[in-house]
Parts: structure tokens; sequence; C-alpha cells
């Protein structure tokens, strides 16, 4: 086998397995010893999932040579970010408490994966408890700092988190895949950071049955792949209605859809999306709007004034303090890797529940608002993050200041919104830079097809960094 | 912020922070160490800055929160 498959797409494996090039369980023995060496450099493996997984790549080699094929994720290894229940293996939630935990059967998106034929190879390294307790430098997680594959060795630098490991192990080619989640954030920073395209769904897209909730009204899973195409092909697996969680919609998904947009394009830029960054995420964000504007027109627009920023906080520290209400009353939460985190998350114990209540009755203000704005593009735009990833001993807000940064962040994850993280560059340190698509709820292959022509004219997502 | 001109009394607001900062000791079931304590009354502070910028949102009682509920009736 070449030695750049492991850094190729799903569609691309895809290929080789029908082509007979490799076998499923060639490719997941590759994925397992390169998770075994490579992927624990960066601190992205918790459990190697070995024996599941020769179980599956062989189950899936006889299907697929009998003529049956489960489709494009049919043997294709992946990593579950260590949130999600894995039946037979610890699910640690990234932190000391838990380490010994585990759960009598799978998350419903480790199922449908399953049932699409693909293999799990590992649970994945993440911030404890998906970053909910406020740490504040990268070493908060029971297997150490999440490290981003680029640059490693010249200047070890943060992976981004919550979902670290799936985010290094996915630049690190050690997966085809991986599953993350995002409350605020958590998909897109690791993405933007280790140089790889991560989705952020429509809150109710997946289902959140046998995943670890930080905020149950914030919480979305969502695929972390090497390719905007990728990610569709695995939302499309894991997407619609799930009995055990009602606020999974029933809302069809496919991807690729009927028709995939080319051009014609309405982008909106905001106005404030280059404020505070450093100058080469600007620059590689004004030639990425050349690209964009190949394809599609762009606007200048701002968000509805709204305290994005303070809503999006109350609610996940109203809804943290009821999901580990009892891990911070006991002292367990003494036992956290992060200082910080053992003892940020208390005060919201005292949240008061009408100052709980009134965020949310603003949260559906903001819904509408950005709604009336977003009915008019495809998707807004604007740099991932205002930085490049921070040195991996380096306090968050020593390295930049977050004060300043474009609210699309918050605004987008309390109304629930789609986005796409896709690398667009590289910046100091010879680290990656991002560009975000946010679309309009349930706009998934908007900002898909977008990100998927972005990629199409500027191979960023093809650069690897091993 | 608001004031209290009574002279000698805390801002009613240092008073909201001392009583939840303390009810959170109370919550618990060990002791918090100076430094923590501090970390706790400096975060429920910040809640309460918080909290003012959310009130100046106007709402009205019309404006209902963005819950989730659905009555249950198994099948059958």
């Amino acid at each position: 086998m070449a030695r750049e498959i492991y850094n190729s797409t799903i569609a691309e494996l895809g290929a080789l397995l029908r082509s007979r090039e490799t076998t499923p369980t060639e490719l997941t023995r590759l994925y397992l010893e390169r998770l075994d060496t490579v992927a624990r450099r960066y601190n992205a493996v918790v459990t190697i999932t070995e024996e599941r997984a020769l179980r599956e790549a062989v189950a899936a080699e006889a299907e697929m040579r009998a003529g049956y094929d489960r489709g494009p994720l049919h043997g294709i290894p992946w990593g579950a970010k260590d949130l999600l229940a894995v039946e037979g293996y610890p699910t640690t939630w990234g932190a000391p408490p838990y380490r010994d935990q585990t759960f009598g059967s799978d998350a419903t998106v480790v199922r449908r994966l399953r049932d699409a034929g693909a293999v799990l190879v590992a649970k994945l390294g993440m911030v404890e408890l998906a970053g909910g307790m406020g740490y504040k430098q990268p070493n908060a997680s029971l297997t150490g700092p999440g490290i981003t594959p680029w640059q490693a060795d010249t200047s070890p630098s943060w992976s981004g988190g919550s979902s670290s490991g799936s985010g290094s192990a996915v630049a690190a080619g050690a997966v085809g895949f991986a599953i993350g989640s995002e409350t605020w954030g958590s998909i897109v920073t690791p993405a933007a950071f280790c140089g790889i395209t991560g989705l952020r769904p429509t809150y109710g897209r997946v289902s959140r049955h046998g995943a670890m909730a930080l905020s149950w009204t914030l919480d979305k899973l969502g695929p972390m792949c090497r390719s905007a195409e990728d990610c569709g092909l695995v939302l499309a697996a894991i997407a619609g209605d799930d009995p055990a969680d009602g606020t999974a919609s029933r809302r069809e998904y496919a991807w690729p859809p009927a028709g995939v947009r080319a051009k014609g394009f309405r982008f909106g830029v905001l106005s404030d999306a280059t404020v505070g960054v450093q100058p080469e995420v600007r620059a590689n964000f004004e030639a990425s709007l050349s690209v964009l504007e190949e394809i599609g027109t762009v606007e200048v627009v701002s968000l509805p004034e709204f305290p994005y920023n303070d809503v999006a906080s109350v609610i996940i520290q109203g809804e943290l303090a009821a999901a580990f209400e009892d891990l911070m009353t006991s002292g367990d939460v003494r036992e956290l890797t992060a200082p910080e985190d053992r003892i940020n998350g208390l005060a919201a114990l005292a949240l008061p529940a009408h100052v709980y209540i009134r965020a949310l009755r603003i949260r559906r203000l903001i819904c509408r608002a950005l709604d009336e704005l977003m009915a008019g593009y495809d998707a807004l735009i604007a740099p991932t993050l205002p930085t490049v990833a921070s040195p991996i001993g380096e306090a968050f807000d020593r390295y930049f200041d977050r004060s300043n940064r474009s609210a699309i962040g918050a605004a987008a994850n309390i109304a629930g919104l789609p986005g796409v993280a896709v690398p667009n560059g590289f910046g100091e340190r010879g680290l990656p830079t991002s560009l975000s698509f946010v679309g309009r709820a349930w706009g998934e292959n908007d900002v898909l097809a977008a990100a998927h022509v972005y990629q199409q004219r500027t191979h960023w997502h093809q650069r690897h960094p091993l | 912020m608001s004031t209290d001109h009574r002279a000698g009394r805390p801002q009613p607001d240092e008073r909201l922070a001392e009583a939840l900062a303390s009810a959170v000791e109370a919550m618990i079931d060990y002791e918090l160490d100076a430094e923590a304590r501090q970390v706790v009354h400096d975060t429920v502070g910040r809640h309460q800055a918080l909290a003012q910028r959310l009130r100046a949102v106007p709402l009205t009682n019309a404006d209902e929160p963005d819950f989730m509920f659905v009555p249950y009736r198994a099948e059958g």
C-alpha cells in the first residue's frame, strides 16, 4: 500500500476497498498501528478497540466479498470521542473520576455507524467533561493535553478542544474519520487547530442518546473528517430521529443531495469577522473571500444585537450544574485534571433559576432574529478562530484576547445552527488557519456544498502534517 | 451596578454574592480553602453581572422560554 493511504478521504478509501487494492482488515490494521504509535504522541487515544475493530473488519470484508455493500462507510475505520458509550469498553468522558466507567450498550451514533459497516478502532481523547468546567489551559484531560500534529516537533501546540483527540487523530491519519461533539466550539476549534474539516450539525439532526450530556439544549454530535464531502457522507449515516432522544428530528437527510451546487451561492460576511485576528488569519480569510466571490455573491452583514456570549454562558452554567451536580457536591470534582476545573464550576450550583429561564427567553428571540437575517444567505462566513493554535504550555488567555472576537460562535450554537470549518491556509509558526461557513437551521447541505466547492478550488484540505 | 446609600452596609450585589457563595458551600460535602472560596465568590459575582446584562434585554410576559416539553403518553 502507498504510504499516503492513511490520509485518504472516505471516498478515496472506499474506491480502494471496492477495487480490492486494500481490504477492510488490512486498512483496520494500518489504522490500529498508527493509533498506537503516531496518535499516542498527540495524546489522542484513550482506548484502542482492537477486538471489536477486527471483528467488524472481518465482517465487512466478508460482506463486501459476497457483494453486499452497505454504502460509503462500509469497511472504513473511525474513532469515537470518548463521551460516546461503546459496549464493552470504558467511556471516560476524559475525566479521572470516570476512568473506569462503562455502559451496557452503544450510543445511537455508534450503533448507526456499525450498521453502516464502519469499523470502530478507538475511543479518542477529549477535554474532561467536554470543557464544561471552564478549563483555561491545554492540560485538562486524563490522557494529557491534546497536541495538534502540525509542527509538533518544532512548536508543540494545542489541538483545540474539547474534541481534541478526534481532531488530532484525523489530522495524523490515524482514523478514516471521527465523531466529535460541540456545545460551544468543540468541533470547529480542533478542526481549525488540526487543519481538518469539522461539521457541527443543526441541533437535533443527530441523536445524543448514549453521549455524555454537558448541556442538553446545546450539545451536538458531528463528523470530523478530511473533507466536506466526507462530512456529508458520515452525517447521512448518523442523522435521523431516535425514540431514545426526543430532540432528534425526523427531518430526512441525504448526501450528496440531488444536484450539488457548484455556484450561485449567497454569502454573508460578518462585518466584525476580522476584528482582533492575527495578520495571517486575516490574509487567509481575505484570500478565501476571493475564491468565494468566484462561486457566488458576498455581502457584508451584521449580527442582530444580543448578548450572545452571556446567553450561551448562562445556559451552559445552568445545565452543567444539573448534569454534574453529584460530581460537584460529592467532592469528586477535585479529581479533575485541570486545577481550575476543580473549582470553576461550583458557582453554577447557585445560579438562580429565573436567570437561566431569562436566557432561554432571549434565546427564542435570537433564533428568530438570526433566521430572518440568514433567510437571505446560504452561509455566513468568518474565520473559525482569531488565531492559530496556542503553544502547548500556555494558558489560552495569555495567547489571545477573546474579548474582541466575533460572536458568531455563540450565536450559532445558541440557535442550534449548522457550521462547517475547513482549512484555508497557514499562519504563525506554520500552523493551520480555518474558515467557517455557518448555515441556516437544517441547512447542512448549503454549507457543505459551499465548503466542498471551496475545497475543490483550493486544496488546503489535502495538505497533511504526516 | 446598584448602590446602597445606607452607611456601613455592603452593596446589595455584594451581599447577594456573599449569600450565593455561602449557599454553594452549604451544598457541597467538603470544605473549600480560602483560595477556592474566593474563586466561587468571584464567579458568583460574574454570574450576577451576566444576569444584569440579560435583564437589559427587554422582554414581555408573552416572551416564552425555548423549552421542549411534550406531555407523555405510552402507546396502547
